[in-house]
């Protein structure tokens, strides 16, 4: 059962790491748009898209804090003790990116230039921040419930940063890309372009990122030619197909393989370090909770999940989609 | 500062500042409901601007509130890491079904906002019925783990652990019912004066067109829904005190020693441990809590001193809330006492204050309605189990997040009240809603 609970959570964090992760690839692009000749357009369409998903996509960070505490509750001590300076980090960054929203959507005028710095600023600190702090668990830096000094300037957590931002900025031009060409036909090309060279990018950075890893964590190491990776390499595939359809300027289909492809090796990754979760001091069996509690979850989560797929859908179809009555263009 | 204080510190200013939007989150959508149906079936461009208004608002609220709600599932286990870990089996799963409510909330709610033009007229509306439904349950959940750590059970207790979780009887455990009805009704009454106190104080300054007469009888109306529940609620969770919880109850009361025949002492000061310039009913507690005069209250002597909660800020507490629950009562039966008999009582420029004074005073006594909770159960995490003190984390840097999200939470605090003033000042007309 703790395995099931382990797919959930990394389902979660994956979810997470996507829908969020597009949205903290948003802020590069609003700060990417000062320098564009079509700035107020590309802000437009990437305001158009964040505005009614941001809330909810956010909320996958509960879902997934939640299922650490209710299936993993020893790994939630070792983990929210070990990592505090870096979560704490993001999570100011966090705050002020969406306060900068807030203002950004709702405020007056006047702050508008200011808003928009600090939302595109504080939205990749705070994608840094996750993604340095979420290569931790598999390290092997972190020894009883601290990180070890060592793991803030190792090539494995430098080098995640650049991996994080560059995904992130593949996502965010790879969706937008997308709803530009329901919503905001003008700019679709600029975000084209731009997924294509983020995408172009993520992939020496992924090299990278795998060798420092495999040469910081022998168990890392020897697992990486194990049938566990297929997922990984399957993910791989689908963001060039993704490429390859964004090329062809199909951008519905870019975006699902390309999700598709961040989703795999994100859930395919997790299972690299197996049976640990935080390696090489905890196993998820030893931070599992009792099986009662492990059952719990899973219904709830059974019960639950398909309920929240059929709603989110419905949202982003409605939200995002062509509008009722035709409409191409709508403003929030 | 010491950690344990800091700890505390935070956690108290987290939730002080998350429970106003937690508990707006519940209520509002009532209002847009009841508002948006009112408006749907009569076709009635008043009622359209006032759902407008409220949907503005609580756009604004909502953002705040999800911000500061993620802010405090994180800070849970950065700040309580052994209480996560200890009690995660037992309250995990709970708030984990609380996540789905809170999702389904967020999902509709951006549905109903972003989807006027692309859905029909009622479905629009119906998106409303699971954001209103996702709030209560999530309510429900939250001030069930709470009402778990006052009163805990579903568990074997072994080696410092909770072990062999029984989560049914955990969620509905002998605190559940009093707290949860009490909450739930506090957020809808806070939320329908809140609602009355912003039309009452147009009505002040001389607006007292139908659109402010309709927006202040909106409030009253949700007030009316749920004001004998929140006294019925306030009741149940009095005996059940007694019953589960007789430390914080002496706390509440201030009462020194078992007393048969106990009296209730309404209003005055803890002055060297003792109440002072109070007026006793002879009684009086032993009649609430027992329903019979000569029912035995326990009193502070029967626990030892380090097990007691402060006894001021949970008697001060109490004394706000009940003060401003009569208020809030009167200007209740004040209003509808108009409304069924005296129709200028309403343009009473006393009542109206009243009402615009029961606005924040509802959220007050929310505030006031949760330092006994939380105070009362000091020195516990989990009451008779886990202490405060053994379940802060061992980082050293306890007073360095206190400063950060103290900031934090001032930041959203300025940003909420200065997007609120920018979007209130659009008018409805600029907001061009369309009766369908």
């Amino acid at each position: 059962m703790e395995d099931a609970a382990f797919t959930f959570l990394w389902v979660g964090i994956a979810l997470y790491a996507l829908l969020a992760g597009a949205d903290f690839g948003v802020g590069l692009w609003v700060l990417a748009a000062r320098f564009a000749g079509r700035g107020d357009d590309i802000r437009k369409a990437a305001f158009g898209y964040f505005g009614p998903v941001w809330e909810v996509n956010g909320l996958f960070m509960v879902f997934w804090i939640v299922t650490l505490y209710a299936a993993f509750p020893r790994a939630t001590r070792v983990l929210a003790t070990a990592l505090i300076p870096l979560v704490l980090a993001a999570l100011v960054m966090f705050v002020i990116r969406s306060a900068a929203y807030a203002m950004l959507h709702h405020g007056p005028e006047r702050y508008r230039g200011v808003s928009t710095w600090a939302f595109g600023i504080s939205s990749l600190v705070a994608a840094a921040g996750l993604g340095y702090a979420a290569v931790a668990p598999v390290s092997g830096f972190i020894r009883g419930d601290e990180v070890e000094n060592a793991f803030y300037t190792s090539a494995v957590a430098l080098t995640a940063i650049p991996l994080t931002l560059a995904a992130v900025a593949h996502l965010a031009a790879v969706v937008l890309a997308a709803y530009a060409a329901e919503r905001h036909p003008p700019v679709v090309e600029w975000f084209r372009r731009a997924a294509l060279g983020a995408g172009l990018l993520v992939l020496p950075l992924t090299v990278v990122f795998t060798i420092a890893l495999a040469d910081q964590v022998e168990y890392v190491k020897d697992r990486l030619t194990d049938p566990v990776v297929i997922p990984m390499v399957l993910g791989g595939v689908l963001i060039f197909l993704g490429t390859v359809a964004l090329w062809r300027r199909r951008f519905t289909r870019a975006a699902l393989l390309v999700f598709g492809g961040y989703f795999a090796g994100l859930v395919g990754g997790a299972f690299v370090p197996y049976p640990y979760m935080v390696l090489p001091e905890l196993t998820i069996a030893e931070a599992a909770a009792p099986d009662a509690s492990l059952l719990g979850y899973l219904i709830v989560t059974g019960a639950g999940a398909p309920l929240l797929v059929a709603a989110l859908l419905a949202l982003y179809h409605t939200a995002l989609g062509p509008g009722r009555d035709g409409d191409r263009v709508r403003a929030t | 500062m010491d950690d344990l204080l800091a700890g505390r510190a935070q956690m108290g200013i987290s939730l002080a500042f998350h429970i106003i939007f937690a508990s707006l989150g519940v209520g509002l959508p009532a209002l847009m409901a009841m508002a948006h149906f009112v408006a749907l079936k009569k076709k009635d461009e008043v009622w359209l601007r006032l759902t407008e208004r409220i949907a503005r608002t609580f756009t604004v609220l909502v953002v705040i509130g999800v911000i500061s709600g993620i802010v405090i599932s994180v800070e849970l286990a950065l700040l309580w890491p052994d209480f996560m870990e200890r009690a995660g089996p037992v309250i995990g799963v709970p708030i984990s079904l609380e996540t789905y409510a809170f999702f389904f909330e967020a999902i509709f709610l951006a549905l109903y906002l972003f989807g006027r033009d692309r859905l029909s007229p009622w479905a629009h509306w119906a998106c409303l019925i699971p954001v209103c439904l996702g709030g209560m349950l999530s309510a429900f959940i939250i001030v069930s783990v709470n009402a778990w750590m006052n009163t805990p059970v579903g568990f074997d207790y072994v080696d410092g652990e909770f072990r062999n979780p029984d989560l049914v009887e955990a969620v509905f455990n002998p605190s559940m019912p009093g707290e949860v009805l009490h909450m739930i009704a506090a957020a809808y009454v806070a939320t329908g004066f809140a609602c009355a106190a912003v039309y009452g104080t147009a009505m002040l300054r001389g607006r007292r067109g139908r659109y402010e007469r309709a927006g202040l009888g909106l409030g009253m109306t949700l007030v009316a829904f749920w004001i004998l529940p929140l006294g019925v609620g306030g009741d149940l969770a009095g005996r059940l005190l007694h019953e589960n919880q007789p430390a914080k109850l002496a706390a509440m009361e201030n009462l020194r020693e078992t007393e048969k025949g106990a009296g209730l002492t309404v209003g005055g000061l803890v002055i060297d441990g003792e109440n002072r310039f109070g007026i006793t009913i002879p009684y009086g507690l032993s009649l609430l809590v027992g329903r019979d005069p000569d029912t035995v209250v326990k009193g502070l002597n029967e626990f030892p001193e380090s097990e007691r909660p402060p006894v001021a800020p949970v008697r001060y507490g109490f004394t706000v809330m009940t003060a401003i629950g009569t208020l809030i009562a009167i200007g209740f039966l004040a209003y509808w006492f108009g409304r069924w008999r005296r129709p200028r009582l309403l343009e009473s420029r006393w009542l109206l204050r009243t009402l615009v004074a029961c606005g924040p005073l509802s959220f007050v006594a929310i505030e006031a309605g949760w330092i006994v909770t939380e105070m009362g159960r000091q020195p516990y995490i989990v009451y008779g189990y886990r202490r405060v003190s053994e379940s802060l984390t061992t980082s050293s840097l306890v007073d360095v997040m206190l400063f950060v999200f103290t900031g934090l939470y001032v930041l959203l605090a300025v940003v909420c009240v200065v997007a609120l003033r920018s979007e209130l000042k659009l008018t409805p007309e600029r907001a061009s809603p369309k009766v369908a």
